[in-house]
């Protein structure tokens, strides 16, 4: 198998034309650059001179936008993650990330919810799992909370525990109800779905698939073709 | 003469067929997987990187490789306000950062590589290239439904390697840094440095690696942005030039 492949490309390619009145910037690159080899300057320091020059015009000329100040996620003032309840309580949270705030445990914040007492592991997964899939009320939504659509939590297939190993099976068609492949929404779910269900004492592993294939759900969120297995430890 | 090259034309015509099929492979875009694939089909055999050698834009090569990696989901393409594909727009945005007008990385010096694959299998091209940085080139989204322009998140985000015990790539990081500054001060949003432990592309490259959202797809003024990829492509030529301090 040939892996690498690759074709040079033909250096006698016309120059590329650029419309200069949509980036006046552009050709002051090119110039500085220039003029200051000409004037004995080390061609790194030529580019840098011509990377500050072109990024002033740029900014002078309204060629870079104006940064818009997206409104804060109101559910960044909601309160943090907390403790969680006592073993012998039927009390749990369900976690979620608030926008893109930083997509660690630390940014998550939690959702009280009840238990049934007397479920099984399985049963209490499963019903963390849906509460997880099927995302914060309407309300919390419109606080800016990321969440899957609410229809995933009926894309639940099968949950297994067995020594510890918690195996989440989702059924093929929850890949169009979430944005999973961005790097913004599949680190902050993960980082909700590890912390809600480590909260199960009994839970010492967490392993995601889709139709019964654990690649499937690791390509799907960008992690790669091995399947990911979130443990306990190394959730913090 | 004329006899003799009649006869031959048959041969010929099979041969201009033959190479006409070997062109059209070779020339296949760097956009393969519209619906999904699984990387357990090898079916980017006849797929090429394109490679970008500095010599060929009359630059010293400064010693460095840069492997591109522009967005090849697995899963499929991925969609934003008004029609915006992001597996193609980051190719664009990988072929201008490359090579583009002048004022990019082979014209700095760079021996540069666009990966044509999915992500692991760029991987491995990358590893093999003997790359000194690798990019992922990415559009971000924060909502489900990207074509009804109704995102709730704007900004640059740009990822580095954070391992679960908190061991950080330095170079990763570094890399990241500029990316963010540069490429994020030419974004609508407000850019942020974000660190991933899971991510294949920051988690298994053997050169430092940064992983750039540089826009949100599903909110207008970044997909406004983001196909406007002419005017800030550079941007990532001067975030590597700055890490690597303009070699």
């Amino acid at each position: 198998m040939v892996l690498v492949d690759a074709r040079e490309m033909p250096s006698d390619l016309p120059p590329v034309q650029r419309d200069e009145s949509k980036n006046p910037c552009a050709d002051l690159w090119e110039r500085t650059r220039s003029e200051a080899r000409a004037n004995g300057a080390r061609d790194g320091d030529a580019r840098r001179q011509a990377d500050v020059a072109r990024a002033a015009c740029e900014s002078e000329r309204s060629v870079t936008p104006t940064p818009t100040s997206f409104a804060p996620s109101p559910c960044l003032g909601d309160q943090l993650g907390r403790q969680a309840p006592a073993a012998d309580s039927d009390a749990v949270y369900v976690y979620f990330p608030c926008g893109d705030a930083e997509p660690s445990a630390a940014g998550l914040r939690a959702f009280e919810r009840s238990l049934e007492p007397g479920l099984t592991v399985e049963q209490k997964a499963t019903t963390l799992v849906s509460w997880l899939l099927g995302g914060p009320g309407e309300t919390e939504r419109a606080r800016g909370y990321l969440a899957p659509d609410p229809v995933a939590a009926e894309h639940i297939a099968s949950v297994e525990w067995s020594g510890g190993a918690l195996r989440i099976d989702l059924a093929p068609g929850i890949e169009q109800t979430a944005p999973w492949s961005s790097a913004t929404f599949s680190t902050g779910f993960l980082a909700a779905m590890e912390q809600t269900l480590f909260q199960l004492d009994e839970v010492t592993t967490v392993e995601l698939s889709i139709g019964g294939e654990c690649r499937r759900f690791s390509e799907l969120v960008e992690f790669g073709p091995e399947c990911v297995v979130s443990t306990r430890e190394s959730t913090g | 003469m004329k006899r003799r090259a009649l006869a031959q034309a048959p041969g010929k015509i099979v041969l201009g067929i033959l190479g006409g099929l070997l062109l059209a492979l070779a020339v296949q875009p760097a956009i393969a997987h519209q619906y999904g694939s699984s990387s357990s089909y090898d079916d980017h055999l006849g797929i090429y990187d394109s490679l970008y050698w500095p010599g060929n834009y009359g630059q010293a090569y400064n010693g460095y490789r840069i492997f591109l990696s522009p967005a090849h989901h697995w899963s499929g393409w991925k969609h934003g306000c008004s029609g915006y594909t992001e597996d193609l727009n980051m190719v664009a945005v990988a072929q201008e950062a490359a090579a583009g007008a002048g004022y990019d990385l082979a014209h700095r010096g760079y021996y540069v590589r666009v990966g044509a694959a999915d992500p692991d299998d760029n991987v491995r091209r990358s590893n093999s290239f003997g790359t000194d940085r690798h990019i992922a080139l990415h559009s971000n989204g924060s909502t489900n439904n990207g074509p009804a322009c109704q995102g709730k998140a704007g900004g640059t985000r740009s990822f580095y390697y954070r391992s679960s015990s908190g061991w950080e790539s330095p170079n990763g990081k570094a890399l990241a840094e500029q990316l963010r500054l540069r490429v994020g001060a030419g974004s609508p949003g407000a850019p942020d440095l974000k660190s991933s432990s899971r991510l294949y592309e920051l988690r298994t490259t053997s050169a430092p690696a940064a992983y750039l959202e540089a826009e949100f797809h599903d909110w207008a003024p970044g997909e406004t942005w983001l196909i406007d990829y002419e005017t800030w492509s550079w941007r990532i030529g001067w975030a590597v030039d700055m890490h690597l301090g303009y070699p």
